[in-house]
């Protein structure tokens, strides 16, 4: 075969696999005469790759085989598409996917848990002792902002905000704490230090808050806030961070692996971590800006608060343990 | 020690001699002696680089300046007429060029969107953000209030985080940005991102961006190959070039005429290929190509270029 004829060949099979590539595209609503072609889509792209091959081997000029390139990369897009996000998935994904993804991490859990939990205990303890520590942490501006929130009020909340800005905070926490919960998971690509930064950050600022109104003998006001958003809050910014900790990982202990690699393969199991936290911070959002604020009874909002804690634990702990596949 | 050019170019299935080829080459090569003056290194070696002129001016035009290289174990590494001069590892370095390996047994091409264009990318799809949102900031402000402000805050975090994503998955690769400069996002096989990889990429752009300006991302973008940053390597993706589409070559109306002395695969291309862009050529610049070539068809200026259609006519053309 000399040039000009398989220039005609591969131009031939470049124009039906153009055209192939605008059926398959709607290849749902085909009908017919179509669908019989469509099926003609693996020939026709194999036969494509052949004569790239071809053309490249016999150092053909550099536009034929430029063109076969482009026209063989575009099929082969079309060939290895992933599927697409389904509503089927979504609902797996909620049900079992990402408890089970938690679960499977369940050291690195305890251990962001650790480093943001730890620091409460501590503080809270340590503060009303040496009260000066709070200043130091958050500063004068949080703490006559804390104060004011929370101290110089009876109960705490206030009465009868208006929805607008019910919905103002909304968007407000919405755009903080996921944002949180996202620069948790990235900072982990710094050898984990940056996860570990941000959860240690997070700690110290509730456990000097908390130290803090202890001091004061204000801090059942914090409580009955922060209670109910808190369980889906506090433990997706966890989950974030153990995302992080996953990248970290990856770097520092790649095994067999060469570090990039198992970068890649770190990051590819942490994304159901990041979606999940990221979910989970939009329901707390929702709490955090229309029940939290409300004047209800300590009763009723410890109540809720306690069950929404036992919600969440449970879920993460037990859904999706006893059904099978994904 | 630049080879001769003087032998049979080695057997190929497309270029090979037929039966009725046969005598004509043997033609060709009876009179290539005699009318080279001295078969000699200077000339092949004038020859070679006029070859290597014009096929490098054709591949770093569309392909960067190493696009040509033959990977295939059935073609010696040799016939490329620069491969020798460079060594290995430092035509790999500046090669920019990334291969995909399909499991069609083919491999392809794309060509890495470098530092400068991914760039200028990004500031277009800063510029459309801030510009939309500032819009609706002052609509929904004036209109809804405090609440508005809540709405505006949720579009700020759409689009710091989202944006990308979203256009990533559903609008072939290109956010606005990269679409605008013929860019898109694949994955390091070549395949389309997903939603997964997509959010990698964009989740860790706050890396990159640390502490200003991407350095940290500039950093890894420079210090590999395909400039990927850490979002791209974390993610397996990587940012190509769409290639344009290109009209079906087209060789200018002439007679076959018969090259002196038998050509090597790669001085048939640079032929071919000389006929094929004569259109993108100015006149000069034709003449001046052609040249280069005088001691293969004999003749400079007009009759040079239009002898060398000639040869690429005779090359090309069915038997």
């Amino acid at each position: 075969m000399k040039y000009g004829e398989f220039l005609e060949q591969s131009e031939r099979a470049r124009k039906e696999m153009a055209h192939l590539l605008t059926l398959v595209a709607k290849s749902r609503q085909l009908r017919g005469e179509d669908r019989q072609r469509v099926v003609r889509f693996p020939a026709v792209f194999r036969r494509l790759c052949q004569g790239l091959a071809l053309a490249k081997h016999r150092d053909y000029s550099t536009r034929v085989v430029a063109e076969l390139n482009r026209s063989a990369l575009e099929s082969h897009h079309r060939m290895y598409r992933q599927r697409s996000l389904v509503w089927r998935q979504i609902s797996e994904f909620v049900m079992s996917g990402f408890p089970r993804a938690v679960r499977a991490e369940w050291k690195l859990v305890l251990l962001s848990s650790a480093l943001m939990f730890g620091p409460v205990p501590i503080l809270a303890f340590v503060i009303p002792r040496y009260p000066e520590l709070a200043y130091s942490i958050l500063g004068a501006d949080q703490v006559a902002l804390m104060e004011a929130m929370y101290a110089a009020r009876e109960n705490g909340v206030e009465v009868d905000r208006p929805v607008e800005s019910d919905v103002f905070m909304f968007g407000f926490y919405v755009f903080n704490n996921v944002g949180v919960a996202f620069r948790t998971m990235a900072g982990g690509i710094a050898y984990g230090l940056g996860s570990v930064f941000f959860l240690l950050f997070n700690g110290l600022i509730l456990g000097a808050v908390v130290g803090h109104l202890e001091r004061l003998g204000a801090a059942h006001n914090l409580y009955q806030f922060v209670i109910a958003h808190g369980s889906f809050e506090l433990t997706a910014i966890v989950i974030s961070g153990v995302a992080g900790l996953m990248l970290g990982r990856g770097l520092l202990a790649p095994g067999r692996n060469s570090r990039a690699r198992a970068l890649r393969a770190a990051a590819r199991q942490c994304v159901p971590l990041v979606c999940g936290a990221a979910l989970m911070l939009v329901i707390a959002a929702l709490f955090e800006a229309f029940w939290s604020p409300r004047p209800f009874p300590p009763e009723v909002k410890y109540a809720v608060g306690a069950a929404l804690w036992a919600m969440v634990i449970g879920y993460l702990a037990l859904a999706g343990r006893w059904s099978r596949g994904a | 020690m630049p080879k001769l050019r003087t032998e049979a170019p080695a057997a190929h299935p497309s270029r090979s001699s037929t039966a009725t080829e046969r005598p004509a080459r043997a033609a060709a090569h009876a009179c290539a002696r005699p009318t080279i003056p001295a078969p000699t290194t200077k000339t092949s070696q004038r020859f070679g680089v006029a070859t290597a002129g014009i096929l490098a001016g054709a591949g770093a035009a569309r392909y960067g300046a190493l696009g040509l290289r033959s990977r295939s174990p059935l073609v010696p590494s040799g016939v490329l007429p620069y491969r020798p001069r460079l060594s290995r590892t430092l035509a790999h370095m500046i090669d920019t060029l990334h291969h995909v390996s399909t499991p069609e047994g083919v491999e392809l091409d794309l060509r890495t969107a470098g530092v400068y264009v991914r760039a200028e990318a990004c500031l277009i799809d800063v510029l459309i953000r801030y510009s939309v949102l500032f819009v609706l900031a002052a609509l929904l402000g004036r209109t809804l209030g405090e609440a508005g402000i809540g709405l505006v805050l949720l579009l700020v975090f759409f689009s710091e985080w989202l944006y990308p994503v979203v256009f990533e998955v559903l609008a072939g690769g290109a956010t606005p940005g990269k679409r605008v400069l013929g860019i898109v996002v694949v994955n390091f096989d070549g395949t389309p991102v997903g939603w997964g990889a997509s959010l990698l990429r964009n989740l860790l752009r706050f890396v990159d961006f640390f502490p200003v300006a991407y350095l940290i991302g500039l950093i890894a973008m420079v210090a590999n190959r395909d400039a990927r940053r850490l979002g791209d390597l974390a993610a397996g993706t990587l940012v190509v070039y769409r290639d344009p589409h290109e009209r079906a070559p087209r060789l200018p109306k002439a007679e076959p005429v018969l090259p002196r002395v038998a050509l090597h695969q790669h001085e048939q291309r640079a032929v071919i290929e000389f006929a094929e862009r004569l259109d993108d050529l100015a006149r000069k610049r034709q003449e001046e190509l052609a040249g280069l070539l005088e001691p293969l068809t004999g003749e400079g200026g007009r009759a040079g270029v239009a002898r060398i259609v000639g040869i690429a006519t005779h090359l090309v053309e069915k038997p």
